[in-house]
């Protein structure tokens, strides 16, 4: 195999890394008041992550044809999958994302939305949206990535819904569309968006009191703002420095989901500004290192499923700290390789493999074209 | 294969979308962590609340010799979550069996009420432990720390008490909160999301500081005896309420406070420094210790009282005497408490002297001692008195006064004529370091001369060996006192009142080498008894007593001593041989078991030694001085005119001639004229004006003491 941009495994890696001592930190308390085990929730997390390092190895040897030939069937079956998971989920803070695999449990949200970008790569490439018309170019890549948000709309999970969305949509102008054909699904996405909300009474309740807390700086500190309340105390009583690692006040289950959505909150808190400035850089060289993968790919469908891949990363990341530090209405998003959970754990370091396969890719095509110049006597292998 | 066309630029915009929201994010952290750092750093620690109290223990109150007053007991309460608990039988019968509790009564009190109950408070600390060591999930025993005073309610008026977080609110624990109380530390435990607390291994702590020992100069062992005897005397006398005091005369220490009945709290106080009253005739001696030590009288001088017991010495004083007699000398009048003599002394003395020595032993400002609350008392300036004023506050009212302050005069009394200032605290113990600061005591001012209080000193013990305080006397020990028996002033009908007495006893003991006085007040004693010597005596005595038989007490001057030697003879009381033919004069004191000495010539006894009505031991001398035959026989009235009023007196005195004095100074006119018959019924009437010419020399104490004792004394 060919080496890839050895960026992307050590960011991938660096995050996860991190995200395993923020969830030892955040959990031990919450580890005994559950499980009378301060480890608990660090052996799990150790767990997925060398399972994720194992999906990461296995995602950057698979032949990336051969994954483009399976697309179309991982799309039917994470259908399938968030279709059981509506009828037979297990529920979880008043919403069933979880599917219960053997000994595991898998939220099919994670594989859906790999599998969508996935679809989405392999169908533009055949179906370039600029030559296909609005109806067939766009709007029927985005219906089909539409029924799976439709399905994860159905759990109910709206950001998860949303954020498949935008992916698809930001695929589609990657691809090519034309901007005007764009504005006709955005349209459709704010109509279908404004009907999900009318239907989910609690995402109603959150948006209220974003609006609440964006437009007056007011919070009902007891209620619904509560969460978003602690989440600030947490981050802003960090300063610059931090209450050291371990030392953080807040995951004393002031603030709930300390160890999944909120963990940037501790992490914000224990290591101050420098530490979260550190974060954001991490994920800032992440994001760079993964457009530049895309921008550099051999193949439009190469260079598309990079860009989906590293638009996962960055739109997860984006609005889990614009939830976290109170600049979006607050919603259940894990922080991509940081957040306690498997699935989206092994999931993200398996994309992190398939966008170092590709970056190995243009490596390779950098190297030959390199070679050509340098002695035309030997070939490339050519793309795998 | 379609050819697709990735644009670069729509790439960059991807890219740069991601990371412009990545600056916004940025930016809200600047804002956030820098910006608004404070603010959201204060609502954290109101938050968790990170700061935990830690109480300190507070100081220990201990008496003169080192024995607890007040100190704090470290007790176990023992609370129960009935909701939390897995198996509630089970924890019932466990509590049940170490407590020594009914389990099926726990069991149903767990039922009742599944949130929080108490199960036991109060609890020893070692049952504490053992229930702790169940581990019974459900059940918390958390530490209490109570206030616990070893002398239970007897000294709880002087020593006061703390609320329920443990700060003085009255007595001592009030005056003494600071040094008490230590100061709190705190550890960062907090509390978590639900309201549980935890501890921090690295959390930053500050150990409590605890509050200081102090040493007071109580004794428990006499303030538990007086408390004793005192309520008793209440309880049988129906009296509304009884106070004392005692002190050590030597140092100002007050060495016990009580209060009886104990009231409920806020309505308790102590009333020996809070509460005036007026003390009637145990004021007396202010003004028997003014006409002495400014020399206006002699202890022996014959003042006219009157024979039906009543008289009006002054515009407005109308007095009665309850021993009637027709004349009484000083000591006599002190003896009886006799209200006319002293009266008239009030006047002799006249308001300003009466006034300079009543405020000069502490009578109207406050004695400075350190309790919350004390009373300076009422005592008017000179100015304000009208013509009765000066008699009636000779004898005790007009004037009201602290039982401290009474206590201090006498001790200035008992220890030679030094006001002391009172004393509550020995020493403060400061912390652990030891660093503690010891109180000296402190004289305030001396007020008589050393022959004042001696003569004062006998008088009183007079009063208790066969005076009005012969309820005090306690077999084989000198004891000095002066009873009190002062009617009510009764705001409702606005005069004293019929009936109600305030009834009081002051003593010091042993009267030689006094160590102790003591002040006791009953305050309104019903029925028959209410005479200060019926009423209050009898309670110092019973104090005495069981003070003497205390091993190591203040009256233990060698216990053997005393027993070795033989029973003390009954005391007895000289008799009067004034006047008297030597013959007679020596049966009587032969009678008595009284040795005789006569001096002199004569057929009359001039003068003797010891005084009448002084109490000498059986077989002790009585020396008796005879007149002149001279004298006797044709004796004529001296000519006085142009000689001070006291040396007048004196001349008059040695004659055995009463004498009336009008104005004050040098005498100008005597009635009936010299060279005339003595006029032993009627007395001579002296005009005296104002001096014009140099004084003559005042004669000096000696001669005074020949002339009114002569002999001098032991």
């Amino acid at each position: 195999m060919r080496r890839g941009d050895g960026w992307i495994p050590v960011l991938s890696l660096a995050l996860t890394a991190v995200g395993v001592v923020m969830v030892y930190s955040s959990t031990a308390i919450l580890g005994i008041t559950r499980y009378q085990d301060p480890d608990h929730f660090l052996i799990r997390q150790l767990e997925r992550a060398v399972l994720g390092v194992v999906a990461f190895l296995l995602c950057s040897r698979v032949s990336l044809k051969r994954l483009e030939t399976l697309a179309p069937w991982l799309f039917g079956i994470a259908a399938l999958l968030l279709a059981a998971v509506v009828v037979a989920g297990r529920d979880a803070n008043g919403a069933s994302r979880w599917l219960p695999l053997g000994p595991f449990s898998v939220q099919p949200v994670d594989i859906a939305r790999m599998a969508a970008v996935l679809f989405l790569a392999w169908w533009l490439r055949r179906h370039p949206p600029a030559e296909n018309g609005l109806a067939r170019g766009v709007l029927l890549p985005l219906g089909l990535v539409a029924t799976l948000s439709g399905l994860i709309l159905l759990q109910p999970s709206l950001s998860g819904a949303a954020l498949l969305a935008l992916t698809g949509l930001a695929m589609l102008f990657l691809a090519g569309a034309r901007i005007s054909h764009l504005t006709v699904p955005v349209a459709g996405a704010l109509v279908a968006l404004a009907v999900a909300l009318k239907t989910h009474p609690y995402q109603m309740v959150r948006l209220r009191t974003f609006i609440e807390f964006a437009f007056s700086n007011s919070l009902d500190q007891r209620g619904a703002g509560w969460q978003l309340d602690q989440s600030l105390i947490a981050i802003g009583s960090g300063g610059w420095v931090g209450r050291g690692l371990g030392g953080g006040l807040q995951k004393y289950l002031f603030l709930p989901e300390a160890h999944t959505d909120f963990i940037f909150s501790i992490l914000a808190e224990e290591l101050g500004f420098i530490g979260a400035s550190a974060l954001l850089v991490l994920f800032a060289l992440l994001l760079w290192r993964g457009m530049r993968t895309a921008a550099r790919a051999s193949d439009a469908s190469f260079a598309l499923l990079a860009a989906g891949i590293t638009l996962q990363f960055g739109l997860y990341a984006v609005f889990n700290l614009a939830v976290a530090t109170g600049l979006a209405p607050t919603t259940g998003l894990p922080l991509p390789f940081v957040s306690y959970g498997g699935s989206a754990l092994i999931a993200n370091l398996g994309a992190a493999g398939v966008l170092y396969r590709i970056s190995g890719m243009n490596a390779a095509g950098e190297a030959l074209t390199r070679q050509r110049w340098a002695s035309p006597r030997r070939t490339g292998k050519g793309a795998a | 294969m379609a050819h697709t066309e990735v644009r670069k630029s729509r790439v960059l915009v991807a890219a740069a979308g991601l990371l412009l929201s990545l600056l916004v994010l940025w930016a809200r952290l600047v804002w956030l962590q820098i910006v608004c750092h404070p603010r959201f750093e204060a609502r954290a620690e109101r938050n968790q609340e990170q700061r935990v109290l830690l109480p300190p223990m507070r100081g220990e109150l201990l008496d003169r010799h080192g024995r607890p007053l007040a100190r704090d007991l470290v007790t176990c309460a023992i609370s129960a979550a009935p909701g939390e608990m897995k198996d509630r039988q089970a924890a019932s019968l466990e509590l049940g069996r170490v407590l020594g509790r009914d389990p099926r009564i726990l069991e149903r009190a767990f039922a009742r009420r599944s949130r929080f109950l108490w199960v036991a408070r109060h609890v020893a600390p070692e049952l504490g432990e053992r229930v702790g060591a169940l581990a019974l999930p459900g059940v918390y025993v958390s530490h209490e720390i109570q206030r616990e005073y070893p002398l239970g309610p007897a000294a709880g008026e002087i020593l006061g008490r703390t609320n329920l977080d443990n700060c003085g609110v009255e007595g001592m624990e009030l005056q003494l909160d600071s040094e008490l109380r230590g100061r709190p530390g705190w550890a960062t435990l907090f509390r978590d999301g639900r309201g549980r607390s935890h501890s921090l291994p690295r959390g930053l702590k500050r150990d409590p500081e605890h509050g200081a020992d102090v040493v007071l100069t109580l004794d428990a062992d006499l303030q538990a005896i007086v408390e004793t005897h005192l309520a008793r005397a209440v309880d049988t006398l129906d009296a509304v309420r009884g106070f004392a005091v005692f002190l050590d005369p030597r140092t100002g220490e007050i060495v016990a406070s009580v209060d009886v009945p104990h009231l409920g709290p806020g309505r308790a106080g102590n009333w020996a420094f809070t509460d005036i009253f007026e003390p009637g005739s145990t004021f007396k001696v202010v003004v028997a210790g003014t006409v002495l030590e400014e020399g206006l009288a002699r202890p022996d001088q014959v003042f006219e009282a009157s024979a039906t017991g009543e008289a009006i010495i002054a515009p407005g004083a109308h007095f009665h005497d309850v021993h009637k007699g027709e004349r009484y000398t000083l000591r006599d009048a002190v003896r009886w408490s006799s209200n006319i003599v002293m009266g008239k002394l009030g006047l002799l003395a006249g308001p300003e002297r009466l006034y300079r020595y009543a405020t000069a032993l502490g009578f109207g400002s406050l004695t400075g001692v350190s309790y919350p609350g004390e009373n300076a008392g009422r005592l008017h300036s000179p100015s304000h008195w009208s013509a009765r004023s000066c008699p009636t506050i000779a004898i005790g009212h007009e004037v009201s006064v602290t039982a401290l302050q009474l206590a201090l005069a006498y001790g200035a009394i008992a220890n030679g004529g030094v006001l002391m200032e009172p004393m509550l605290v020995r020493e403060c113990r400061a912390g652990r370091d030891g660093a503690g600061r010891t109180t000296a005591p402190r004289a305030a001012r001396r007020v008589f001369g050393d022959a004042t209080t001696r003569i004062m000193r006998q008088m009183l013990t007079a009063v208790v060996d066969s005076g009005t305080g012969r309820a005090a006397r306690v077999p084989g020990l000198a004891i000095a006192g002066k009873t009190g028996t002062a009617q009510k002033y009764d705001a409702a009908i606005g005069t004293y009142g019929k009936g109600m007495y305030l009834s009081s006893f002051v003593g010091f003991v042993p009267a030689d080498d006094p160590c102790l006085v003591g002040v006791i007040v009953i305050d309104e004693p019903r029925g028959k008894h209410y005479y200060g010597g019926e009423v209050a005596a009898p309670v110092f005595r019973e104090v005495i007593s069981d003070l003497r038989r205390l091993p190591h007490g203040p009256l233990d001057p060698g216990v053997s001593q005393v027993a070795a030697r033989p029973p003390a003879p009954a005391p007895v009381t000289v008799p009067d041989l004034e006047l008297l033919p030597p013959a007679a004069a020596e049966r009587r004191l032969i009678d008595l078991g009284l040795r005789v000495r006569l001096e002199g010539e004569g057929e009359r006894v001039l003068a003797q030694s010891p005084a009448a009505g002084e109490a000498v031991e059986r077989g002790a001398s009585v020396t008796a001085w005879l007149a002149a035959p001279a004298d006797s026989a044709g004796a004529r009235l001296p000519d006085l005119r142009g000689l001070s009023v006291r040396e007048a007196l004196r001349r008059l005195t040695l004659c055995q001639i009463p004498a009336h004095i009008e104005g004050h100074g040098v005498v100008v006119r005597e009635e009936p004229a010299p060279g005339a018959p003595l006029p032993r019924k009627d007395g001579v009437r002296l005009w005296c004006e104002p001096r014009m010419t140099a004084p003559e020399p005042r004669p000096t104490p000696g001669t005074l003491a020949v002339a009114s004792r002569p002999g001098g004394e032991p």
